[in-house]
């Protein structure tokens, strides 16, 4: 028996969903109830194996053939072929493997960064700002480059979502508190 | 066959007009410099995009979508030939031979191959879909909710098992992509389901942000987790040799090839969930195989490598859009995307869309058309710049793209929960590319389990009322055998104990 997997955060995850999705199913009448539960008993089955399958490695390997496999009509194409020619992977291999977790970290803080900065100064300025600000500072690229970037995402956004599509854009909640 | 005709001659009239024809040319180069971007394909553009077109009429949607779904099919080759990094998972195949060709001196011949049968082998798929129309037109007639429901099934065992990766997280992945297409209303009963009281939920998940999110969020942070300085990974595009005219005539020197490739890409792009990475593996497999026979240098730079998989790549595009067009079950994730913006410009899938608005069809097949020639003209006649973009920081491409899609999440309702759910579903996203679990079977479940509720409704009723035995519809029942076939074959090949495979790319 191992701890985990990689993949049980997701196995997890998606048992939560469909485990809520089954107690909240059960509190339906039965005609609206009849398809999510039979969706829901089964999908919690499967969530169940794959949890088994991420904990138990003699199970995986009983069960490999379920657990990864090739194409039909594909199968000895990949042994004919040179294998330093095939350079899709499915992962990249980390030499160091915490610094996939802390680029990826740091990649999720950015992300917070610019749903922050749009949320309190609108996607007009809060998007260019977080440009600018990413451009800069995680690009490493001088203030001018950085500038551009910024200034010609903002002119995207005001010339084609604004100007062109009069689509609505989001003004952002600190001018509300400023009361501008 | 007249009406059809008349409706095709229509469709081509109107794409070919000006200013009409700029819609197809625009979006075609637009998604050709997206697409050359290795990891960033059509899908991305197409999720952008689906925002910008809320207020366009439903012809110029057409216009652009068919162009988006040709567009980056080729585009993706030119990576995989000259750095040996597919620029979408479906011209995986192509780097075997393609790769090795372009070390070899022989990268230009290579691309002359892609371009010509890539461009060759779309115009199959789209004569073979004009050839079915009229087929398609007197099968629908005789589908009823008993048969849909069975193609329903069907849909959903295909693509949990064909769907490359794990078959189980492919099975939970599809449940859980079924139980996202109940939130909201009970068609039925009124009764709302897994809503948790907020008022966002009570219309359903909105398609647009979860693509936006599943799609281009999730690329922006790959991207940004990859490690790589440049988009591709190389810092400098590879110098071109070779003969790009020997490469585009080589297609006629193997007749017989291509047309086994393009067949191939049709019926798979038919088969819902397959997609193109299968039709270029088969492809390329079959290729391989009958080569061997002559002794073909497969895996080492023949020409025959990418070929194969190139015709049957861009052959199956106008094959995922009969399946589409005619039954409302999207073949693949750019058709889960044409479906979902069918609907928000009120365009029903089935006999309607094939009888009264045939002309929108056909606007949409020649514009696919006219994108695979497009850029496979265009992709070969630029080239050398085209190398070069392959080697774009991607300090500038992330954060662009992550504002566009910030931007474009909201523009689509006005509700910042929209964009709360795009950012969820990036994330989400994010984590399922990099744990091998694929995205496509939750997205076409999501897209199928709304219809599968409807006719098994519809369905259970009429039986209850004793007005159609289910058990005696032979289309119904043909349908259901192959559910259970491509089920039971592939237990069969589980149970022979077929080693794993190499790694692939998720898609």
């Amino acid at each position: 028996m191992r701890r985990f997997s990689p993949s049980t955060p997701i196995t997890l995850l998606f048992g939560a969903i469909v485990g809520v999705a089954l107690w909240q199913t059960l509190q339906l009448g039965p005609v609206a109830r009849l398809v999510p539960l039979s969706v829901c008993v089964p999908t919690l089955a499967l969530v169940a194996f794959q949890l088994a399958l991420d904990v138990f490695p003699g199970l995986a390997r009983r069960f490999a053939a379920f657990e990864r496999r090739e194409l039909v009509g594909v199968a000895g194409v990949r042994e004919r072929v040179h294998p330093e020619h095939l350079l899709v992977r499915e992962h990249p291999t980390p030499e160091d493997p915490a610094k996939p977790r802390e680029s990826e970290a740091r990649a999720f803080a950015w992300m917070g960064a610019m749903l922050a900065s749009g949320w309190l100064l609108g996607f007009a300025l809060g998007g260019p700002i977080f440009a600018l600000l990413y451009v800069r500072f995680h690009g490493r690229r001088g203030w001018p480059v950085a500038l551009a970037v910024a200034a010609g995402l903002g002119a995207v956004i005001v010339v084609v979502f604004d100007w062109t599509l009069n689509a609505p854009l989001w003004r952002g909640l600190a001018w509300a508190w400023l009361g501008i | 066959m007249e009406s059809i005709l008349h409706a095709a001659l229509e469709g081509f009239r109107f794409v070919f007009s000006w200013p009409n024809v700029l819609y197809p040319v625009g979006a075609t180069l637009l998604c050709m410099f997206v697409s050359l971007v290795p990891g960033i394909g059509g899908m991305t553009l197409m999720a952008l995009a689906i925002p910008f077109t809320l207020f366009w009429d439903r012809e110029h949607v057409a216009l652009l979508f068919g162009a988006f779904m040709g567009g980056a099919t080729f585009m993706g080759s030119l990576s995989s030939i000259l750095l040996g990094i597919p620029g979408k998972a479906s011209n995986a195949a192509t780097t075997f031979d393609g790769y090795p060709m372009a070390r070899q001196g022989k990268a230009k011949t290579a691309i002359g191959a892609a371009a010509s049968a890539s461009a060759l082998g779309s115009t199959f798929g789209v004569f073979v879909l004009i050839a079915l129309i009229p087929l398609l037109r007197g099968l629908i007639v005789q589908f009823g909710p008993a048969e849909f429901l069975a193609l329903v099934i069907w849909g959903l065992t295909t693509i949990a098992v064909v769907t490359q990766g794990s078959v189980v997280k492919g099975l939970v992945a599809a449940g859980v992509g079924m139980l996202l297409s109940y939130v909201g209303y009970d068609p039925r009963t009124a009764e709302l389901r897994f809503t948790f009281g907020t008022l966002y939920l009570e219309d359903g998940i909105p398609l647009p942000p979860l693509f936006l999110g599943l799609f281009a969020m999730t690329e922006m942070l790959d991207l940004a987790t990859s490690g790589r300085a440049t988009v591709s990974g190389q810092t400098k595009a590879e110098r071109l040799s070779g003969s790009l005219r020997e490469g585009a005539l080589s297609v006629f020197r193997h007749p017989w090839l291509f047309l086994r490739s393009s067949i191939i890409g049709t019926v798979v792009g038919i088969i819902p969930g397959v997609g193109g990475t299968v039709a270029g593996f088969v492809a390329y497999g079959q290729a391989a195989q009958s080569a061997r026979k002559h002794g073909g240098r497969f895996g080492q730079g023949d020409i025959r490598g990418v070929l194969a998989p190139e015709a049957a790549n861009d052959a199956k595009d106008a094959g995922a859009l009969i399946p589409t067009f005619a039954f409302g079950i999207p073949g693949g994730t750019g058709t889960a995307m044409l479906l979902t913006v069918m609907t928000m410009h009120g365009i029903a899938p089935g006999k309607t869309l094939l009888t009264d608005q045939l002309g929108l069809v056909f606007v949409l097949v020649w514009s696919l058309f006219l994108s695979n020639w497009v850029t496979s003209l265009v992709g070969v006649a630029t080239v050398g710049p085209a190398a070069r973009m392959t080697v774009i920081h991607r300090h500038f491409l992330v954060p662009i793209i992550l504002v566009l899609t910030t931007v474009g999440a909201y523009a689509y309702q006005g509700r910042i929960e929209d964009v709360c759910l795009t950012y969820a579903t990036g994330a989400l996203g994010f984590w399922m590319k990099k744990h091998g679990w694929s995205r496509v079977p939750l997205v076409i479940a999501l897209m199928l389990g709304g219809i599968f509720e409807t006719y098994l409704g519809i369905t259970l009723r009429l039986h209850h009322l004793g007005r159609i035995d289910f058990w005696h519809r032979p289309i119904a029942a043909g349908l259901l055998a192959a559910a259970a076939l491509s089920l039971g074959l592939r237990w069969a090949q589980a149970a022979r104990g077929r080693p794993p495979a190499a790694a692939q790319e998720m898609p």
